[in-house]
């Protein structure tokens, strides 16, 4: 068997925490869409918290592993973790309803700091693996690095289209930026 | 705030590295990481008003 047909444990894992990312901004990316869940500040830096990981994780595939790459990704963690966290305490008082909508009864912030925890956890366990062909140019590692940074460019547009060059509203309702390109070149 | 910075340097970041400058893009993934955290420090301190 050849080696791309199986590849090694820890490319497998790197592999496996991207598609895990990539699920998790593809999700965040329907809600917004699909159900109008537009991201405040807080989720925007759950966002990137993300983003910062899955950078570490192409990192990794396309130019093979090293401690500094999975170091960067547990710092991406952490700051994460520390804003999610700051998040859940905001609403965590009796009678808070929280801010937007849940999954699983849970709800988003509270999500992404069960993801920061499972992310930061995996990469600890990458980093006791052997760092053996971790570098791969398959089809599924290729589409996964693809995937990933169309998507981190999809939250780039996003994220101007909706705070424009300014701070975004602590509980957006219109797509601020678009509206200022609307009245900016009347179409 | 300039709250769409730190996807523009992840994103940058990631074409360097999709091209295999390494350097180039753990610089960019550094100043992301950086963004992220002064953003959190100021929206924390000043917007969201917590006392630590």
């Amino acid at each position: 068997m050849s080696k791309q047909a199986f590849p090694s444990l820890a490319a497998l894992g790197n592999q496996l925490a991207l598609t895990a990312i990539i699920g998790v901004l593809s999700y965040t990316f329907f809600e917004q869409i699909y159900f109008g869940q537009m991201p405040c500040p807080l989720c925007l830096m759950q966002r990137i918290g993300f983003v910062i990981i899955g950078f570490a994780l192409v990192l990794n595939i396309r130019c093979g592993a090293h401690s500094a790459h999975y170091g960067w990704g547990i710092i991406g963690g952490l700051v994460g973790v520390m804003v999610s966290l700051r998040q859940v305490l905001f609403h965590v008082l009796p009678g808070d309803k929280g801010f937007g909508a849940t999954f699983l009864e849970l709800h988003f912030y509270t999500w992404a700091f069960v993801a920061y925890v499972g992310l930061i956890s995996g990469l600890a366990f990458l980093l006791m693996l052997p760092n053996r062909d971790v570098r791969s140019r398959s089809v599924i590692a290729n589409s996964l690095v693809i995937l990933f940074i169309l998507l981190v460019f999809a939250n780039l547009v996003s994220t101007l289209l909706e705070c424009g060059i300014g701070p975004c509203a602590d509980d957006p309702v219109k797509y601020e930026g678009w509206i200022w390109l609307r009245t900016r070149f009347g179409f | 705030m300039y709250m769409f910075l730190p996807f523009l340097t992840a994103f940058i970041g990631l074409i360097l590295v999709w091209f295999e400058k390494r350097l180039a893009g753990l610089l960019l993934l550094a100043i992301t990481v950086g963004i992220l955290m002064f953003w959190f420090q100021v929206h924390a301190t000043t917007h969201l008003k917590i006392s630590l």
